[in-house]
Parts: structure tokens; sequence; C-alpha cells
């Protein structure tokens, strides 16, 4: 008998401390958290990191890996580049986007294209956590995930629906900048981004955002 | 007249077989499997897709299930899939595409050509000698026309896939490489499309 209760304490505890682990955040909760993510952008003038990329395939026994360095410079100068499995980095500056594929380069007006202004905007969202927490376009749960902090994003939109089931924004407890990305298809395939190394108000040289 | 006599002189130099040049010799292979298709298992190459002056580059990974039983998704560098594809017995079998590639010449383009570099235990019909190559001659189901395998005389591995009819219509080039799998050029006679396959090590 009372290694049964030791037992359905044991249980309990798990299940409480699941609950603490993960819980829903109330609606005050909720505004302090996005408050601290504003200040944590607003005061942002440049920001450098490493990244790695993890896409997993169902039908694949290994996942597809890439990693490289993030660029930020205030207010919209961005560059992501991979360093393997090969040399790729696209910059956003100035209203125009480069691409340098491997030696291959382009450059495109931003104008040009609805899909790049969205994509512009999503990467700076990576940077800018606040501007990526976007409610007209997706419903969105907030979740206490250790010391971090989960947005859990469904897409209201129609076109967003056709690629994505949900986005899971992972911001860190301390410093309210975005740790992780896991962009899930409705395949239930999936992207995860993990930054790391994330230094904030560095100096970062604007040769950085050069098109070359 | 004599235009007629022009035009006729073309349509029967057009009309000429491919092989014409070609040297017939006794066969010594009946079924013929590409070396890099041995002990694949699974793999991801970057891909480069020129077309109609337009570049696009992203990530090919390829599986294979079962004999002449391959599945494909060609994801873009941030991870997105735009394509999920399967070959199996050579026939084509579409998963996902996203709209903008969800077009037939570009599914009819990605069938051929990787039914070009993807089927195994290929049928010979015929073998030929040129000066630089042996050349085995294949039909595989759901390709209109024969298929030609140039093989290095020495090591015996593919240095070109050719798919023709009186005119090449796809060319496959491969760049000898100490990886498993050579880098790939595909053509496509006058059409201005062209892929590049290379494969990745650390994945």
């Amino acid at each position: 008998m009372k290694n049964l209760t030791l037992k359905y304490n044991f249980i309990f505890i798990l299940i409480l401390n699941g609950f603490w682990v993960n819980a829903q955040l109330s609606p005050a909760e909720v505004k302090t958290l996005k408050q601290n993510i504003n200040s944590a952008t607003a005061d942002l003038t440049s920001l450098q990191s490493d990244f790695t990329q993890t896409k997993h395939l169902d039908f694949m026994e290994n996942d597809v890996k890439s990693s490289g360095k993030l660029y930020f410079k205030s207010k919209s100068k961005i560059r992501w580049e991979y360093s393997s499995p090969f040399s790729y980095y696209v910059i956003f500056n100035n209203e125009k986007m480069f691409v340098n594929d491997n030696g291959q380069k382009k450059e495109t007006e931003l104008s040009s294209s609805k899909l790049l202004k969205d994509l512009n905007k999503i990467m700076l969202g990576t940077v800018q956590g606040s501007t990526v927490l976007d409610e007209s376009k997706f419903k969105i749960a907030y979740w206490r995930s250790g010391s971090d902090y989960l947005a859990k994003m469904t897409p209201t939109d129609k076109t967003y629906k056709k690629y994505i089931q949900q986005i899971e924004l992972t911001f860190d407890g301390k410093t309210y900048l975005l740790k992780k990305i896991k962009t899930i298809e409705p395949s239930l395939d999936y992207t995860l981004i993990e930054f790391r190394n994330q230094k904030k108000n560095i100096t970062v040289a604007d040769e950085k955002f050069a098109f070359k | 007249m004599k235009s007629l006599l022009l035009s006729s002189l073309i349509l029967i130099s057009s009309c000429a077989s491919y092989t014409k040049s070609f040297k017939e010799k006794e066969r010594t292979v009946e079924i013929y499997s590409p070396g890099y298709l041995k002990n694949f298992k699974e793999k991801s190459f970057k891909i480069s897709i020129d077309a109609f002056g337009n570049h696009f580059g992203g990530i090919l990974v390829a599986k294979k299930l079962d004999n002449n039983h391959y599945r494909f998704a060609l994801i873009n560098e941030f991870g997105g899939k735009l394509m999920d594809f399967e070959l199996k017995n050579n026939e084509f079998q579409l998963n996902y595409a996203i709209e903008q590639l969800n077009r037939k010449i570009i599914i009819n383009l990605l069938k051929k050509d990787f039914l070009l570099l993807f089927s195994e235990q290929n049928r010979i019909d015929h073998e030929f000698d040129n000066q630089s190559f042996i050349i085995l001659e294949s039909s595989i189901p759901n390709l209109k026309q024969p298929v030609y395998y140039y093989l290095n005389p020495e090591t015996e591995k593919p240095e070109s896939i050719i798919l023709a009819g009186k005119k090449e219509k796809v060319k496959i080039t491969f760049t000898e490489s100490s990886n498993s799998v050579p880098d790939a050029e595909v053509t496509h006679g006058k059409l201005p499309i062209k892929i590049y396959l290379h494969l990745l090590e650390n994945n």
C-alpha cells in the first residue's frame, strides 16, 4: 500500500512538473512577454549569431544539416550566410536583395515581387522577434518552456496554410531574443533553425552588407 | 527543283540514325546499372537549375527504397520543401509540388532526367565501339527514345548518358571525381535548361 502511494505521488509530481515546464501563459504573462520582446529589439542596433539548420523529411533516415552566420545592422540590413554544406548567402540592404550562390550572383529589387518582400520581412523577423508575431495571419498561443518561452503560431491566412501547419518560436528567457524557429509543414516534415553565440550590439562591418 | 532537292537532302541527313557512325560489336553486357547506383542508400546533392535566364539553387535529397524505386525531395536553401516525387519501376509519382513547379512541362522534364540518372538493371539491346568509348544502347520503359551509355573503356564508368532519337534530346555529362556519385550536368538539346548535381559529403 505504501509502495502504491509512493508510486501515485511520483506520477503526480511528474504530471505537475510537466505542467510547470510547459505551461500556457496567462493573458497578463503574455502581455509582459510581448513587452520584454519589444524592448529587447527596440535597443537592438546590431546582431551577430551562428545558426544551424536541420531539415527533417520523414522518408529520410538522416536529416539534412546546414550551418552559417547571421548578421544584422539596424534598421534593416541583414546577411543570412550558409557556410556548410556549401557557400550561399543572401543580403537584404536598401530595398534590394542580393544572392551569392557559390559564386553565382544575382541582385533583385524587392519591389519586383511580393514573395521577396515577405522573405525580407521573415528574415528581419528572426532578428526583431516582435514583428514575427503577426496576429493578423496567425493564431498564437504562448507557453513557458523550461526557462524559455514558446510561441506556437498556427496560420489563419489561406496562402500560409498551404505551406505551414505550425511555426514554433522559442524566445530566450533572459535575452528575449529568438533562439529557435521550427517550421512544421502540413506533411509534418519540418525545418528547425537554432541560433547560438548571439552577440547583441557589437560592431558589424558595413562590408558584410556589400553586394559582392 | 533545286530547293526541293536540297530540302530532301536535309530531310535525309536529319533522319540518319544517331548510331550511324558507331561500329556495332557483339554484346558483352546484357543488363546494365550505372556504378554510382550500387550501394546507394540516401544522399543529398546541391542542385542548380539554369532555365531561360533564371537561376535556381537548392538541395536535392534522394533515397533508394528498393531496386528501381527511389524517392526524391527538392528543398530550397532555407529548408522549404518545393517538390517530393518517386520513381518506381520507371513510373513517376508526384507526392507534392508547390504550385509554381506543378506544371506539366517541368514534371516531364524532371521525369526524363531522373529516369536517365536513376534507372537500374537496364536491358542492353546493342553495343557499339567508337574511338573513345564503349557505347551501350538500352530502352528504358517510359522513355520514347533509346538511351546510350558512354562508358570509359578502361574504368567502365559512365562518362555520359544520352537520350537520342535521330537527334540528341538529353545529355548527362559526368565529371570524374572521387565521390561515390560523380558531378553531373544535364543539358536538353537546344532548350536553354541546364541542371547541375553535386554530391554533398557531410550529409
